[in-house]
């Protein structure tokens, strides 16, 4: 997706927003911290992207339940973080590593012990490899995912 | 609100998908699933280990439409064996559901049918949740009323009722069916205040440790009314409470833990099935003493 369509997209959805409040009354990382879906909301309208706290909603959609105006305010957010993503290496390394295991093997973490390892012997599965990757490669082509 | 009576009667073939954390961290979680499912008269085929990519589309490295089409491919696969998918991560039941409506928008329709994958119509994603609940008489036929003298804290997960409002058996804001399925198998299920916050979760990895916050005030709150199991009916959930109870424990924080355990191995257990095989010493609060004899 282009910047544009990004921005275009985040403003479709937020201009609906009209500051009531109740998003940032209904998030539960707002009831810890200083995360706050309504600031968020007014900066996008007033054109600004950079928004560092947007990485800690937990995109658990409480707020678009609850929203009177039926914000997509998750969606919102995932876009912000696809426009941002770029300029945070620390959290694309953590996630370039899940990315690489999903190629490996088809799933984003390993085994988190050999305790689970053998356990998981009982669950046969045969995930044939070479074709998953080969598919997985032409989706990443046809929707423009280059990698990370 | 979608209805009990959607959900399949056994008999009927189901598609399970079980997901990365039901594998590789709680793989006690997909064996349990598979074998409640069969007690329970369903013909089970496992599905394969493809992740359905929600970290990456929530943390904004994947667009929506990449992370989609991986979910048609894991459906089109599933679709050849049975329309019923059947997944036990909330995670997982929301980003398949995301999928089946996307395929509404007409560009997405395309872009399935050049990547040549194809899914029916009348395809339908179910939690195991809403499975075992529908037989929840079944499993105290052949199981008894198991969890006499329990006292059961249930937590549902917002993938499960805010992410699908209009998909949820029960009510989005106050769902009780966890609670009922508890009750209806002789336990007491448990009101504490925390009830309906996120377990904290799917928090950005790096960011800070806003799980250990949110899921600590849950942990704190059931605690509190001397509860002896927390139910869940996703891993990512039993992750968070697991993990920090564990964390707690060691910092002294608390004095005594839960046992953390999913719905597909709460019904093995009151079906006679062994702790062991259902893998709760695979938990880290491995904590068996209440749940020895449950039936």
């Amino acid at each position: 997706m282009s910047e544009n369509k990004g921005k275009a997209l985040i403003q479709h959805y937020i201009l609906k927003c009209f500051q009531c409040g109740v998003c940032t009354g209904s998030c539960p990382v707002s009831s810890i911290t200083s995360f706050n879906p309504r600031r968020i909301a007014y900066k996008i309208v007033k054109g600004i992207w950079e928004i560092d706290e947007v990485w800690y909603c937990l995109t658990c959609h409480i707020c678009e339940a609850r929203c009177p105006n039926c914000i997509k305010f998750a969606e919102v957010v995932m876009r912000l973080r696809e426009e941002n993503i770029k300029r945070r290496e620390d959290i694309l390394d953590i996630y370039r590593e899940m990315l690489k295991q999903f190629l490996d093997s088809g799933l984003i973490i390993k085994p988190i012990n050999s305790d689970v390892e053998k356990y998981r012997e009982r669950l046969r599965q045969n995930l044939n490899r070479e074709e998953f990757r080969e598919v997985l490669m032409e989706i990443f082509r046809k929707t423009g995912f280059k990698g990370v | 609100m979608a209805g009990i009576n959607d959900i399949p009667d056994s008999g009927e073939s189901l598609y399970y998908y079980p997901g990365c954390l039901s594998l590789n961290i709680y793989p006690g979680i997909a064996y349990s699933t598979l074998k409640v499912l069969e007690i329970l008269g369903y013909k089970v085929f496992l599905g394969d280990e493809i992740c359905c990519s929600l970290p990456f589309r929530n943390v904004g490295l994947m667009s929506s439409e990449t992370v989609y089409s991986i979910n048609a491919l894991i459906m089109s696969k599933a679709c050849l064996k049975s329309r019923f998918i059947v997944t036990s991560c909330n995670g997982c039941y929301s980003n398949l559901n995301n999928t089946l409506k996307k395929m509404s928008d007409e560009d997405f329709r395309k872009l399935t049918s050049e990547l040549k994958l194809t899914i029916p119509q009348d395809v339908k994603i179910l939690h195991v949740a809403e499975v075992v609940y529908k037989q929840v008489e079944e499993i105290a036929r052949i199981g008894g009323r198991g969890l006499k003298g329990l006292r059961v804290a249930s937590h549902y997960g917002c993938d499960y009722t805010y992410a699908h409002p209009d998909l949820v058996i029960d009510s989005v804001e106050y769902p009780r069916f966890l609670d009922d399925f508890t009750r209806r198998l002789g336990g007491e299920p448990i009101e504490y205040d925390e009830k309906q916050t996120c377990c904290g979760q799917p928090a950005v990895k790096g960011v800070g440790d806003v799980t250990m916050e949110l899921a600590k005030k849950k942990i704190l709150s059931m605690n509190s009314l001397n509860t002896d199991i927390i139910l869940v009916m996703c891993p990512a959930c039993l992750l968070a409470f697991d993990r920090v109870q564990y964390s707690l424990i060691n910092l002294g924080e608390i004095d005594r833990v839960m046992p953390v355990i999913h719905i597909s191995q709460l019904a093995g257990l009151v079906l006679g099935l062994n702790p062991k095989d259902l893998g709760l010493d695979l938990h880290l609060t491995r904590e068996f003493s209440r749940l020895q004899g449950l039936r």
